[in-house]
């Protein structure tokens, strides 16, 4: 592998890992433990600058890593993050490199709106009740205002090209 | 970013706050208000009801998964005032009055919801 797409690779990771520590101490609305996947900033500029094989792999190290930081490792809150992460992830791929109709904004908003259904999914089950939809509409509308923002971000970041940059300059 | 894929995202975002918004509305007023009753479940057995408009200042305890949680109902809402969960969300969510808002204690797998009770519609008339 490319040692510098090694080092950028860390780079990313460690700030996925970053956001979602700093995003974790935000209050979460009604289940506890979801989330509203600031760390998406990190896998969708992943995912459009680099390949999808990098986008899972950072997504998989950020959420192990964040759940042995923390401590929710194999608990309620690490699954609901890994489906929700996974999830988001998986619905991002199929409408960023199949169906091109939306911008990296729309995308964006999409893999939110996946994330906090998955998240919700696993509770579900967990908790072994259906009364957990209920918060369903309110979450997504929080999560929609969040996939704005990380579209935004993650377009301007992008824009600025400081990743092509790179891969022109060490051909990875 | 041409001006079709903006015009897509703009009408991706606004249908998908639209459903939101219909779907929290629905919500809001399907929730029954007359004749509730709480109803406790632990890993959605339930081991408690609780008429919400017989019963005031009451406490109950509830044996969760992980130990105990202590419930107040007080004017017609329900309210964990105790639990030995790290995060106590559920001791936050304070008193809770209508269905469409359950409180939930993940960490003893204990889930309160409000639902209305029909056998009770004749008495009131």
């Amino acid at each position: 592998m490319n040692t510098h797409k090694l080092a950028l690779m860390g780079v990313l990771t460690a700030s996925a890992i970053v956001i979602a520590i700093l995003e974790s101490f935000i209050p979460s609305i009604g289940i506890p433990g979801i989330k509203l996947g600031l760390a998406n900033i990190v896998i969708l500029i992943t995912l459009y600058e680099l390949g999808v094989m990098e986008a899972v792999f950072i997504n998989i190290v950020r959420v192990l890593i964040v759940a042995i930081v923390r401590g929710t490792l194999l608990s309620m809150g690490f699954f609901m993050s890994l489906a929700g992460a996974f999830l988001s992830l998986a619905i991002m791929i199929v409408f960023c490199l199949s169906i091109k109709k939306f911008s990296i904004i729309g995308v964006s908003v999409i893999g939110a709106i996946f994330h906090v259904v998955g998240q919700i999914l696993v509770a579900m089950i967990y908790l072994d009740s259906a009364y957990i939809l209920f918060y369903l509409p309110i979450i997504a509308i929080s999560a929609i205002i969040t996939g704005v923002l990380v579209g935004v971000v993650a377009r301007l970041v992008i824009r600025t090209g400081i990743i092509k940059k790179q891969r022109e300059k060490y051909n990875f | 970013m041409d001006k079709k894929t903006l015009r897509n995202d703009l009408i991706l975002i606004g249908s998908l706050l639209l459903a939101a918004i219909i779907a929290f509305i629905i919500i809001l007023v399907t929730r029954t208000k007359k004749n509730l009753v709480a109803t406790v479940r632990v890993q959605n057995q339930v081991v408690l009801t609780i008429d919400l408009n017989k019963e005031n200042d009451k406490h109950y305890y509830v044996d969760g998964t992980n130990g105990q949680v202590h419930i107040h109902v007080k004017d017609g809402a329900v309210a964990v005032i105790e639990s030995n969960c790290p995060h106590q969300d559920c001791v936050h969510m304070g008193y809770i009055k209508e269905s469409g808002r359950p409180i939930i204690c993940a960490y003893n797998s204990v889930s309160i919801t409000i639902e209305g009770s029909s056998s009770h519609d004749i008495e009131v008339g």
